[in-house]
């Protein structure tokens, strides 16, 4: 008997694993090949003239054989735009392209974004809706109207919070201290939520204090309800792949709870002993099957990968 | 004055050691002609209003009064009339409510030129409404949020505690998002700045210098550009907290 209706609501948002998406850059200290031997689930690819990609100061790298690894190392995508002008679209949304990464301010722009992409797609005879939106929010105007924003284009896959472009339209520097964006962080959180979307950020730490890690900060930002983060080294892909993800532990804790609630709601009952001391109740399975949800997406993702991750019991 | 004013001395509006207190070289000083005013004294305090104005104006400070968004019109008129560029109104829970107090400024304005409002938010319905009460006239330069008022205003026992934190208050579940939801709304429209509360009693003489020192820094660092405080420690723990900061109202 299911006791919950998991897979027709919020199952969507948790089958797309880009827990660590790495920005790559002019500035990037690293080469392509480097970058997807260290196992990004996503890539954003910044710094791109014509139809070739700027990596650090000498790598030059077709697009084309971009997505040619990529198809083959599972990783997914993504351009960043800095403007909405038709004729760049055309140059990079290609088949084997995940989406755009893009920063918005208002509704209107979404619905811009997304209408050029369909024509796109329309005359490349791409299917409609193939590319995804990863959106940025930069400005206290667009955090207060994120729930429309999230809501204005069935593209959106993603949001996230431009950090230091906040700071500068509240006209506060950044101190490490305090967390002058605690509202905006759980504002985007269950605005994604409410749009089937994922969130990616990192919760505030300070970064000051001698017990701060960003493993610890990870930990964290998933407990917080981010299912990844932006990245521009690649020394933090690894953090960030084990921190959004469900650990073994995690994983077959939620097995036992769905196993015990799915036999106590065969026999009548709201509420069981797990172990026999802990009690646990169907509002609990909710939680569980987002976990072994989540786990299988994560395992089928690195399987797809080539990662065989040993997996940590914390 | 532009963005200079970070400092807001707030003073009784029948206050006797006015001359005093200017003394203590804050950027502003606001007349309150609320709670720190005993009711049978407000007559009297409308009446020199203008001397007081022009007492303040003599030192080089910039003139402000509290008042309650109920206050009558023709108290209005005195005010502005003494020259009060700049109203405090506590009490705005609801746009709507700016929006009667805005129809008295539209007639002011013919006689004095223009003026500005500063909503102070000292309860949870007004903080809530925020976004609608910073876009409901073109007036407002600013808000105020009170943090120690909205633990009043939420809390149903006595709290000594309380009264040693106005700044981020720890009596407060969660002072941060109290604050920087109230920060990132006002900033979306207009980039409008907020002003903090920085006192723990409005009686003279129990001022906790460090813990005002430290409730300034942190409400600063959260997004905070001014302060509001009854206390000369107050305006010192001000100026400490926006050394190197930017800030201003």
């Amino acid at each position: 008997m299911p006791i919950s209706d998991f897979e027709t609501d919020h199952g969507a948002r948790l089958r797309s694993v880009r827990r660590s998406k790495l920005e790559i850059s002019a500035k990037s200290n690293f080469t392509f090949k480097e970058a997807v031997l260290s196992k990004p689930d996503s890539v954003i690819l910044r710094d791109l003239k014509g139809s070739s990609v700027k990596i650090g100061s000498n790598d030059e790298v077709q697009l084309g054989e971009i997505l040619n690894i990529s198809r083959s190392s599972s990783v997914d995508v993504f351009v960043k735009l800095t403007d909405f002008l038709n004729s760049r679209l055309n140059d990079f949304l290609i088949e084997g392209i995940a989406g755009i990464a893009i920063q918005v301010n208002d509704v209107n722009e979404v619905i811009n974004i997304s209408n050029q992409i369909l024509d796109l797609e329309y005359s490349k005879g791409i299917a409609a809706n193939t590319f995804e939106l990863d959106l940025t929010l930069g400005t206290t105007k667009s955090v207060v109207d994120c729930f429309e924003i999230v809501q204005a284009s069935s593209r959106i896959a993603s949001l996230n919070l431009d950090e230091q472009k906040l700071y500068e339209d509240l006209n506060v520097p950044f101190n490490g201290e305090e967390d002058a964006l605690a509202f905006s962080r759980g504002r985007i959180i269950v605005a994604a939520r409410v749009a089937e979307v994922q969130a990616h950020g990192l919760a505030f730490m300070n970064n000051q204090e001698s017990e701060y890690s960003l493993e610890k900060q990870v930990a964290l930002s998933r407990k917080m309800g981010f299912s990844g983060a932006c990245c521009k080294t690649l020394e933090e892909i690894s953090y960030l792949n084990e921190g959004f993800a469900p650990s073994l532990y995690e994983y077959e804790r939620a097995l036992k709870v769905k196993e015990a609630m799915e036999e106590a709601f065969e026999a009548g009952l709201g509420a069981v002993t797990l172990g026999g001391s802990e009690m646990i109740d169907v509002a609990m399975v909710r939680h569980s099957e987002n976990t072994i949800y989540r786990h299988s997406a994560v395992k089928a993702k690195e399987s797809r990968m080539g990662i065989d991750y040993e997996e940590s019991d914390d | 004055m532009g963005e200079s004013r970070r400092s807001f001395l707030l003073v009784g509006a029948d206050d006797q050691s006015l001359g005093e207190k200017l003394t203590w070289n804050p950027d502003v000083v606001v007349l309150d002609y609320t709670d720190l005013l005993h009711p049978s004294s407000m007559r009297g305090s409308m009446n020199l209003i203008s001397d007081k104005v022009s007492f303040i104006q003599s030192e080089g400070i910039e003139p402000m009064v509290q008042i309650r968004a109920i206050t009558p019109f023709d108290d209005l008129q005195r005010l502005v009339g003494a020259g009060v560029e700049t109203l405090i109104v506590s009490g705005f829970e609801q746009a709507n409510q700016v929006g009667e107090m805005s129809s008295y400024l539209d007639r002011l304005e013919s006689e004095v030129g223009p003026l500005k409002l500063i909503p102070y938010l000292a309860n949870i319905p007004s903080v809530y409404n925020v976004l609608d009460i910073v876009d409901s006239d073109p007036r407002i330069i600013a808000v105020t949020i009170g943090i120690g008022d909205l633990a009043f205003d939420l809390l149903e026992s006595y709290d000594n505690d309380m009264f040693y934190f106005t700044g981020p208050n720890p009596r407060i579940s969660s002072p941060e998002f109290l604050i920087t939801r109230t920060t990132v709304m006002a900033n979306s429209k207009n980039k409008c700045p907020v002003m903090g509360v920085l006192g723990n009693t409005i009686a003279s003489g129990f001022a906790q210098a460090d813990q005002l020192e430290k409730a300034a820094d942190r409400a600063v660092k959260l997004g905070i550009k001014s302060f509001l405080t009854p206390h000369n420690e107050g305006l010192d723990a001000t100026r400490k907290a926006f050394i190197n900061q930017g800030g201003g109202v």
